[in-house]
């Protein structure tokens, strides 16, 4: 040790002061961190490489370019031969330039990120990738940072056709950043998407054609939600230009403005925020085999999306104004509760006993609780689900009763507003438990996940409109005054906490006590009874599980004493065997 | 290294693997021969982890593959008989990408790829695109994949499969330097004259079952004690049996088509030693046992039954 070293380790040094051991452990530490912050995704690298050499990728980027350029031109020119005022023209350029760019970018983004893991399928390069160790988000994450970079090539090469729309004046350079913003925001989702399906199908034919079949319905919605959007914001923010690109020329005005910020910006990055994560959390349960866990992204994702739900219905609390707050909130309420419904939906998709692959036997205290009791397997996973209903539920009503006081102080409905949601709130928290734990049995019982996910939903469609057909058959008219009395059978109706939310929200709760719980005790006690069902069937199939595997083990003992070479037999015969405990066939089951 | 026992397998209801127990001892090459169908690729993608046994288990280096798939895959070097590659990257880049993967430290990278590079010959290759490449270059190169983690394991799926004489002769040395450097190697073939040249030990599998297994010296003995001995004389004796009518262990003599002495006999080696000296007057230029082993063993073990 050098003289230095020496005197900063003895008692005598000053104390506190690092270790010339410690310093550069810190120094190798932070070096090996700064490595591994410079080492790019390997995919992503290796992607980039081969797009670039793809003859195709550079003719698209070519042909889409001249395209696009060729009719915005067009479309300048025919614009400008009118009487419009040149600022006019500007503006008009500008929404023709990014409506097709954004068609460019639904169409072609989905179709482009389906070929990035069957291709790999198809090429057999899939098994080198997955015996490198590489984990499924890495292989994920790498997809999608490669197609999200190549499409933003793309973009790039667009860039220089926005020009034309400078010409003619009418628009800044703000909004031409704040309408590729608005690209980038379509394009993540889209990629995304793509990855998900790619990861999910073997063919890259199939997955092309689905992502196009899907976008194409999808893109033209989103693309007329948008126009309709910005008709109806034209009004109160004074907006200038038409078209669905409206919200450039929004930020790029009322930036500061709150409700500008909150609804334009803030809550789109929410919503692709959110449909990224799902997409790639689906794409990750669609690269791990089934003897992983496929459901721990899911319930990460899923505490995101409740919170940011949550967040965003407090903000839309204060803005819906105190006139109608008392029904508006029930109503923004009532649409929160379809995101439990979801979850209910996604969490009854899981194996009866959880993956054998670490990590699904983690380390440490904390994570083996979390394992044993709401980690991966249904009846942890259903557990899982329930708290988060019941916890959305909580939310929901929360953020409703305390955003209404908090902003609305004097309003003089607060009463029938909280009842409204509180009845809301409790009716459909048994609604979904009901169809969580029913579809998480349908899923153990059938062995199918998409089977039970159909089934469930359709029960839940068939009690939706069985009950209405009946009363419309018999009494039409019993549905005039809905908000004061719901017709007797439409109380079996999944829909009761809405129709009892609507209605309370109008008319007052008093005396519907008996409606408030008649779908709490009927969905609670069935949610119940399934949950009851579904655990002894879990519990029944461990057991099996585990003598099956005992078994097996104690056969594969004998045989072991009766063979101490691993030589064959002498004539090629099998050994006797017992007849093993009955296996489940699926061998997700056995957590295969 | 590699304990298979009592391993099964099913397709559906076809069952393709039924109680396959054999052993590869540490720092061999152990050949896997079968004919077509006989569960051999099936066997392999179950060791390197892309397949779970329905029956009994499968060790590598002491790890289950079942429940430690990553710590097995970490072991192991696997090359799938049908395999692909990314075309448009170079030699290097390809071997980058994966070093990459098998998460080798960036510094250590281009040192870790030169290494493999310089050992599989691909060096002057390193820019090449490999779509450009030959198809055993392409082999090469998958090998070269599965030795940049350096496994202790090596599993080659048909390896010499579609390659030209040259590249199978080429492929056999870089085998045989493999198992030099002490990795485990296990290979299936087809072609069984090229096995004998490395191999020591075999499994011999046929509808789904191991027919034989072990050293290939001991199968032979246990299926016929015969041995055969190539003699080439200088001058051979006018009755082929006279130099040997005193010894009772010699079945038969016969002249191969190029001159050659063809003995067949049982015993040790104290009998090769007897025979050699009995034909010294007859100036011995050469003595070797007949190469064919393996092939004779192949055909003596299977029926040629697929399933």
């Amino acid at each position: 040790m050098s003289a230095t070293s020496d005197a900063a380790a003895t008692p005598g040094g000053s104390p506190g002061a690092p270790t010339p051991e410690a310093a550069s452990r810190l120094s190798s530490g932070l070096r090996r961190l700064m490595e591994r912050l410079m080492d790019a995704n390997p995919i992503l690298l290796k992607e980039m490489l081969s797009i670039l050499r793809t003859k195709l990728f550079i003719r698209f980027l070519y042909l889409s370019t001249g395209v696009l350029a060729i009719s915005v031109l067009a479309g300048g020119a025919a614009m400008a031969a009118g009487s419009m005022p040149p600022a006019t023209v500007g503006q008009v350029v500008f929404q023709i330039f990014f409506t097709l760019a954004l068609v460019v970018i639904i169409l072609v983004a989905p179709a482009h990120a389906a070929t990035f893991i069957t291709s790999e399928r198809e090429g057999r390069t899939y098994e080198s990738l997955l015996l490198s160790g590489m984990d499924a988000w890495r292989i994920v994450r790498g997809k999608f940072l490669a197609s999200f970079a190549s499409l933003l090539l793309v973009l790039v090469a667009f860039a220089p056709v926005v020009g034309i729309a400078f010409l003619f004046g009418g628009i800044s350079p703000l909004h031409v950043a704040f309408g590729f913003m608005g690209l980038l925001f379509v394009l993540a989702p889209c990629v995304a998407f793509g990855i998900a399906l790619s990861a999910r199908l073997r063919s890259t034919r199939v997955a092309i054609l689905l992502a196009l079949m899907l976008s194409a319905p999808m893109g033209m919605f989103f693309i007329s939600s948008l126009v309709g959007l910005g008709e109806a914001a034209r009004g109160p923010w004074g907006l200038k230009m038409h078209g669905p690109f409206w919200f450039a020329e929004a930020l790029g005005e009322r930036f500061f403005e709150w409700d500008t910020f909150g609804l334009v910006f803030l809550l789109p990055v929410f919503v692709v925020s959110v449909s990224v994560w799902f997409f790639l959390a689906a794409a990750m349960a669609g690269v791990r085999p089934a003897a992983e866990d496929r459901s721990t992204p899911f319930k990460v994702w899923s505490l995101y999306a409740l919170m940011g739900t949550l967040i965003t219905l407090f903000a839309v609390m204060g803005i819906i104004g105190p006139g109608d707050f008392d029904e508006a909130s029930a109503a923004f309420g009532v649409a929160a509760g379809f995101l439990p419904l979801f979850f209910a939906s996604l969490f009854a998709n899981e194996p009866p006993l959880p993956p054998r692959i670490p990590p699904a036997r983690p380390r440490g205290p904390l994570r083996r609780l979390y394992a044993r009791t709401l980690g991966p397997g249904a009846a942890p996973t259903t557990r899982f689900a329930a708290l988060l209903i019941v916890a959305a539920h909580v939310g929901i009503a929360f953020v409703v009763i305390v955003g209404g006081h908090l902003f609305y102080p004097l309003a003089v409905h607060h009463g029938r507003a909280d009842a409204a949601i509180l009845a809301f709130s409790i009716g459909n928290t048994a609604v979904c438990l009901c169809l969580l734990s029913f579809g998480a049995l349908l899923r153990v019982v059938l062995r199918n996940g998409v089977a039970a996910r159909v089934l469930a939903v359709g029960a839940l469609f068939g009690a939706l409109l069985l009950p209405l057909l009946i009363t419309l058959v018999v009494d039409a008219r019993s549905f005039e005054h809905m908000d004061r009395s719901v017709p007797l059978l439409m109380h079996i109706s999944p829909m009761m906490p809405t129709f009892l939310a609507v209605g309370i929200a109008k008319q007052g709760g008093a005396g519907r006590v008996v409606e408030v719980l008649t779908p709490v005790i009927i969905y609670g006690l069935l949610g119940l009874l399934f949950w009851v069902l579904l655990e002894q069937r879990v519990r029944s199939i461990t057991l099996k599980v585990e003598a099956m595997r005992a078994h097996r083990d104690e056969l594969l003992e004998a045989r072991r004493a009766l063979r101490p070479s691993l030589a064959p037999p002498e004539a090629p015969v099998d050994l006797p065997e017992s007849a093993p405990p009955e296996a489940p066939a699926d061998p997700a089951e056995s957590g295969a | 290294m590699i304990r298979v026992e009592g391993v099964g397998h099913r397709f559906g209801s076809l069952r393709v693997l039924h109680d396959v127990w054999f052993h590869v001892p540490e720092g061999e090459v152990f050949g896997f021969i079968g004919p077509n169908g006989a569960g051999k690729t099936t066997t392999l993608r179950m060791m390197a982890t892309l397949l779970e046994p329905d029956e009994g288990r499968v060790l590598l280096d002491g790890v289950d593959v079942v429940d430690d798939p990553a710590a097995v895959r970490r072991l192991l070097g696997f090359m799938p008989d049908s395999f692909g590659v990314y075309e448009r990257v170079t030699v290097i880049e390809y071997l980058d990408f994966f070093a990459a993967a098998y998460d080798i430290e960036r510094s250590a990278r281009p040192r870790t790829v030169q290494a493999v590079m310089e050992l599989t010959d691909l060096g002057p290759l390193r820019d090449r695109l490999v779509a450009a490449m030959s198809k055993g270059m392409k082999q090469r190169l998958a090998i070269a994949r599965t030795l940049l983690h350096d496994p202790k394991v090596l599993i080659l799926d048909e390896p010499a499969n579609g390659l030209d004489p040259r590249a199978r002769i080429e492929m056999r040395d870089l085998i045989l330097q493999l198992r030099d450097l002490g990795k485990t190697v296990l290979l299936s073939s087809h072609i069984l004259t090229e096995l004998s040249d490395m191999v020591s030990s075999v499994a011999i599998l046929e509808k789904g079952r191991v027919l034989a297994a072990g050293k290939v010296d001991e199968i032979r003995k246990n299926l016929r004690p015969e041995r055969t001995l190539r003699m080439t004389l200088l001058r051979p004796p006018v009755d082929l049996n006279a130099p040997f009518a005193e010894m009772p262990s010699v079945h038969e003599v016969s002249l191969s088509p190029d001159g050659a002495l063809r003995l067949s006999f049982e015993g040790g080696d104290e009998v090769v030693a007897e025979l050699v000296a009995r034909c010294v007057p007859y100036g011995v230029v050469r003595v070797e046992p007949e190469r064919d082993d393996l092939e004779r063993i192949f055909l003596e073990v299977t029926k040629g039954e697929l399933q």
